[in-house]
């Protein structure tokens, strides 16, 4: 017996050995003098390019009377340039058979594009000029402003269980500027002056502060020299870049409360405040939500869905985050169930991963989930291109795409146990209940 | 040496620091080569039972996918419509060797990705999982057990998740969209209910089993880290002992656009924005010669940030997050859509620019720059899904499914190369067709509701796709249109009061088409016969129109000449005649029945129809708080034959010798409204027969 498993496990090894070296992604980075961080991965495979820019910065940058200001911003970096016009930028990606966008998070503000790999330079021209000298003008601020609150009322506002995010952070944190969410408040957003944009402009989007990434059909040597061309001269920003120091002290006892929304299924949000993503405990709870929600055998969703036929969904989910986050359980109730009756079922299943240490086998089951998506993860240039920087900036080291297993593979099952009792108690948590709003 | 070195070093130095001296921003780099476009390879082979197979090799991730898809007709699945989810769902919920919590089991632990639908299977995992993957996949194709138990978890899941989608917009949206644009009789028009799932059974699935699931209508794709060989053989071992068999196919009616726009409307009281939708099927295939030409006609309209819609409504009005246009060619029936999400205010104006741009696609050539930039964002996106592997196995499968030519997908970029804009004109005539669209809102009715009417005939519609009159309320138990019209006669005066009027002249004016009228009214009770009636209308001192009835005959004179009427005629007019004609609706053999209550302006009423003996219908609305008439409606006829409706609104009733006569009255006929206010009613003024006689 022993032997067969000695055998086993060595015949993993050399699987797990092959294996890395067949999904290594290499890569080269540098700065710029101006602090510019430039990451540069080639694969000739398809002739396509991604070009990214990772600036750090989002809503926990900004003034608590200007929320929604770091995403409101993202709208404008797609006006114009000095040397581009207004309208122009979306033309110009488009037409180049290009397809471009941006995200906003509380913790970064991520710019994307694909583009055929021929058309390259005028991707890192648009880049820098937008970087350098990014125009922006009060009609531009106006339309946007109606734009970004139809955004808030198609994202939120309108949509059912859509308010859930700004709900629970609201509520889990009292001094963080995670207390806001990117999409923030209409109301500042009508308030913020032009004067206000240019100023944001000047001390965040600045090349000490910003990742540029480029994944694809490249030449690296080229792609240095085009970088250098375009970007060298782009002045270092003169002023510090703020970032937030606020440590939110423990939420030190539960809070609990009720949302009514245009729904007639409740549900039942609860949050953990947990640790920053890149500590030991954050990669066990990551796991400890796999555990708990990935896959229909996984413990939330075989005991609500599948045994009690409680919830119609059920999910806990690592809100990952640069500060100390929240850890998200979510779940719809289906046609007849109380909330109470859902978070009874949760509980349960939390109090058994704190009581319990869990079984080998379903250790082993976590860990190829894990394998699986660290794989998957490198799929297209795309995911690439947005988790090289990510690493860089968040984790300070953009190699974690090729060792991010390691990490994971240092987590044991009492690791999974102890980080269910230290995070998933009921005074680190934001307990909600969504549920129908009264008909008149 | 040295020296020559170091001015080498120098002259190489000089040219960098010059060029990026010379650095010109205002310049938009060109672009290099274009690069060659290389289509992956498909490597493909058929089993015995039919099951074609394409395997694409990429070797760059020790990854495999597998997908089974069987290409059946469309089915439509009528009464028990859910069954097709409920079987692709239940496939993975048990076979005749494994429990779902099994399956599950072994799925998660791989932790691979398994998939389960109507038309196949999906599974991928790691290069070292891809026998057990196969294997499970293999025993869910062969094995599968559909068990009641796991229905009926089923079924209340996918009750849940019907209520779930009664609170989306956009889920409702899309559901009345496509139960209009096709039809409920139609498979891609038809929707589950609750009560359809309550149906679906256990038998439907295995009949579809058995019928439809077969290997001679399905493909299967491999692609990832795997070659031909090794493909072969797993292929053969797992899915070789699939049974072929005859499977029937399907034809259905060719969906049709409307004639005219019509307007649909979901009202969702608590909406803080309209989801507008406006679709419509198209008759369009990939394989059709206007194919490339309407592709690039939607894109230049809404594909995209660049698209007109998105340019106009986002970009320059500031009325929406995005505003789209699509085009889907399909083998049975393609559909066009264009669609938008903004603020309540805005709903109309929203759908005046939408219009509008749908019509400048028809109404004028598009720009150069338009074409050029929609062409190559297509190619793009063409370009730039060849990045996933599972793209080349796509195209060989689609090739076959639709009927395309083997070349398709190598002509592709020359056939978008091609489009002209003459091509794009040509394409936004035939397929681009606001006046003929479902125009589909959901949306707060009380605020947008009026503003739709400008844009078609508005029908209300439930989240069953239902029309319903959003005026209508439940009437009260009992009651009947007897008593709805004894209350109105006690509240104008009571019976014994009105019974006795002999007389009433009743003299208005107001306005039409912005001249002055006059109308005078006159009755006179005649016992012998029927009431005696005399109306006149003039204008600027001129009769327009006279109508006499002496009781027994009526005649009409005016500017559409005179003309004495007939036995049916004048029979019409005798109850119009009759002063408080509701006392005599049995002897003069009316009949009357009550029909709904409904809403007038947040007023309930009770609807009261009236037939007469020549089957003549005329709607009569009773306040049921005043019991007073407030509105009737009629529908006519013009001597074209264009049928109309005429509806009088009554108010301002104010007592003359105690009895309510409405003093204001509102003749609204098609488009023109007659505004008459009373200048004078007595009741039992002395009047002469003579008044009333028809020469």
């Amino acid at each position: 017996m022993r032997k067969i498993l000695i055998f086993l496990s060595s015949f993993l090894l050399i699987g797990n050995l092959l294996f890395s070296q067949s999904a290594n992604i290499e890569f080269t980075e540098y700065d710029l003098d101006n602090g510019l961080h430039v990451i540069l991965h080639q694969d000739n495979t398809t002739p396509i390019v991604v070009i990214s820019v990772l600036y750090h910065v989002g809503s926990k940058n900004e003034d608590p009377k200007r929320t929604g200001f770091a995403h409101f911003f993202e709208h404008l970096m797609f006006e114009g340039s000095k040397n581009i016009e207004r309208g122009q930028i979306d033309k110009m990606i488009n037409g180049a058979g290009g397809y471009l966008n941006a995200f906003t998070s509380k913790d970064q503000t991520y710019y994307f594009m694909q583009l055929p790999s021929n058309y390259l330079e005028m991707g890192l021209w648009m880049e820098s000029e937008r970087l350098l000298h990014a125009k922006i003008n009060n009609e531009a601020v106006e339309t946007q402003r109606e734009v970004v609150k139809e955004e808030r009322r198609q994202r939120l506002d309108n949509r059912p269980y859509g308010s859930v995010l700004e709900e629970l952070y609201k509520r889990a944190y009292k001094e963080h500027p995670y207390r806001w969410q990117p999409i923030g408040s209409a109301q500042y957003i009508d308030q913020a002056s032009l004067e206000e944009f240019m100023d944001f402009y000047k001390t965040f989007y600045v090349p000490q502060n910003a990742t540029l990434t480029i994944t694809g059909d490249i030449d690296v040597e080229t792609s240095k020299a085009l970088i250098s061309k375009y970007f060298k001269d782009i002045p270092r920003g003169t002023s510090e870049i703020p970032r937030p120091t606020i440590v939110e002290p423990p939420l030190g006892e539960e809070v609990r409360d009720t949302v009514f929304d245009n729904i007639q299924l409740p549900g039942v949000i609860m949050g953990y405040r947990t640790p920053a993503q890149d500590t030991d405990d954050a990669y066990a709870l990551n796991m400890l939500s796999t555990l708990l929600s990935g896959g229909e055998s996984s413990r939330l969703y075989k005991k609500l869905v599948d045994e009690e036929e409680k919830a119609l969904q059920v999910f806990a989910f690592p809100l990952s985050s640069e500060d100390p986050g929240v850890t998200l359980m979510f779940a719809i109730a289906s046609q007849g169930t109380e909330a109470h009756d859902m978070e009874a079922s949760i509980n349960e299943e939390i109090k058994k991963v704190q009581d319990e240490l869990i079984g080998e086998k379903e250790f082993q089951k976590l860990l190829n989930n894990v394998e699986n998506d660290f794989v998957s993860s490198k799929g297209s240039l795309s995911g690439i291109a947005q988790a090289l920087p990510e690493f860089h900036v968040f984790y300070g080291d953009a190699n974690l795409i090729n060792t991010e297993l390691d990490r994971y593979r240092k987590i044991t099952r009492e690791d999974l146990q102890r980080v269910a009792k230290k995070y998933l108690n009921r005074d680190n948590r934001v307990v909600l209940y969504y549920l129908p709003k009264k008909k008149n | 040496m040295k020296i020559k070195y170091s001015s080498i070093f120098a002259i190489l130095m000089f040219t960098i620091v010059s060029m990026q001296a010379q650095l010109d921003r205002s310049i938009k780099p060109a672009p290099g080569p274009a690069p060659e476009i290389k289509l992956g390879e498909t490597q493909s082979f058929t089993l015995d039972n039919g099951l074609q197979v394409f395997v694409v090799e990429n070797h760059k991730l020790p990854r495999v996918s597998f997908y089974v898809y069987v290409d059946n007709d469309p089915i439509y699945e009528g009464e028990n419509v859910g069954y097709l989810e409920a079987f692709g769902d239940l496939l993975k919920t048990g076979t005749a060797n494994r429990s779902k919590s099994e399956i599950d089991e072994a799925v998660d632990f791989m932790g691979a990705t398994l998939s389960t639908f109507g038309s196949g299977i999906y599974g991928a995992s790691l290069k070292k999982h891809t026998n057990n993957l196969l294997e499970l996949m293999s025993d869910i194709l062969l094995n599968v057990d559909f068990k009641q138990e796991e229905l009926d978890k089923l079924r209340k899941q996918a009750i849940s998740g019907l209520t779930l989608a009664e609170d989306n917009p956009n889920a409702i949206a899309g559901k009345i969209a496509n139960a209009l644009t096709y039809g409920v009789d139609h498979p891609y028009g038809e929707f589950d209910t609750k009560e359809s799932w309550e149906r679906v059974s256990v038998t439907d699935c295995q009949n579809f089993y058995q019928t439809y699931f077969r290997p001679n209508k399905a493909y299967l794709s491999v692609v990832g880290d795997i070659n031909l060989e090794e493909a072969k053989k797993l292929v053969e071992q797992y899915f070789g002992e699939w049974k072929k068999g005859e499977v029937p196919s399907h034809t259905y009616d060719m969906a049709k656009a409307p004639a005219q726009r019509k307007v649909a409307l979901v009202d969702r009281p608590t909406s803080v924005q309209s989801v507008i939708q406006m679709v419509y099927p198209i008759q369009l295939k990939q394989s059709d010669e206007d194919f490339f030409a309407a592709k690039v006609a939607v894109s230049i309209l809404g594909g995209g940030s660049t698209g007109r819609l998105f340019s106009n409504l986002r970009e320059d009005k500031g009325y929406t997050y995005g505003a789209y246009a699509s085009i889907d060619a399909d083998k049975l029936v393609g559909e066009f859509s264009a669609s938008a999400s903004v603020r309540n205010e805005v709903t109309d104006s929203s759908i005046v620019e939408m219009i509008k741009e749908l019509e400048g696609m028809r109404d004028e050539l598009v720009t150069e720059e338009e074409l050029r930039i929609a062409k190559n964002d297509m190619i793009g996106s063409f370009i730039r899904s060849l990045e996933s592997p599972q793209t080349i196995s796509n195209f060989a499968i689609n090739i076959i499914s639709n009927d395309l030519p083997s070349d398709f997908y190598t002509n592709y970029l020359k056939r978008i190369a091609a489009v002209t804009m003459e091509d794009v004109q040509r394409a936004a005539k035939k397929f681009i067709r606001p006046d003929n669209a479902h125009l589909v809102v959901v949306g707060r009715a009380s605020e947008i509701g009026e503003k739709l009417e400008a844009f078609g005939k508005v029908t209300y519609y439930d989240l069953n796709a239902q029309p319903y009159n959003p005026n209508k309320k439940e009437l009260p138990e009992g009651l009947t249109a007897d008593q709805v019209i004894a209350n109105y006669v006690s509240a104008i005066g009571g019976e014994n009061v009105i019974s006795k009027v002999k007389t009433i002249t009743q003299e208005f004016s107001g306005s039409f088409m912005g001249q002055d009228l006059n109308l005078t009214m006159k009755q006179l009770a005649n016992k012998k016969g029927g009431d005696m009636f005399l109306m006149k209308m003039s204008a600027q001192g001129a009769v327009i129109q006279k109508i006499v009835f002496d009781g027994t005959t009526g005649k009409q004179s005016g500017m559409m000449g005179e003309k004495t009427m007939d036995a049916q005629e004048s029979a019409e007019l005798r109850s119009s005649a009759t002063i408080f004609p509701e006392l005599k609706y049995d002897d003069h053999g009316y009949t009357t029945k009550l029909i709904s209550m409904e809403a007038i302006d947040g007023e309930d009423v009770y609807v009261v129809e009236v037939t007469s003996p020549a089957d003549e219908v005329v709607s009569h609305y009773y306040s049921a708080e005043t019991g007073l008439r407030l509105q009737t409606v009629e529908a006519g006829e013009t001597p074209t034959g264009d049928t109309f409706t005429q509806k009088v609104v009554f108010s301002d009733y104010k007592e003359v010798s105690g009895i309510k006569f409405p003093h204001k009255r509102v003749t609204t006929v098609g488009p023109q409204v007659i505004d008459l206010t009373a200048k004078e009613i007595v009741v039992n003024a002395k009047l002469k027969k003579t008044e009333f006689q028809v020469e």
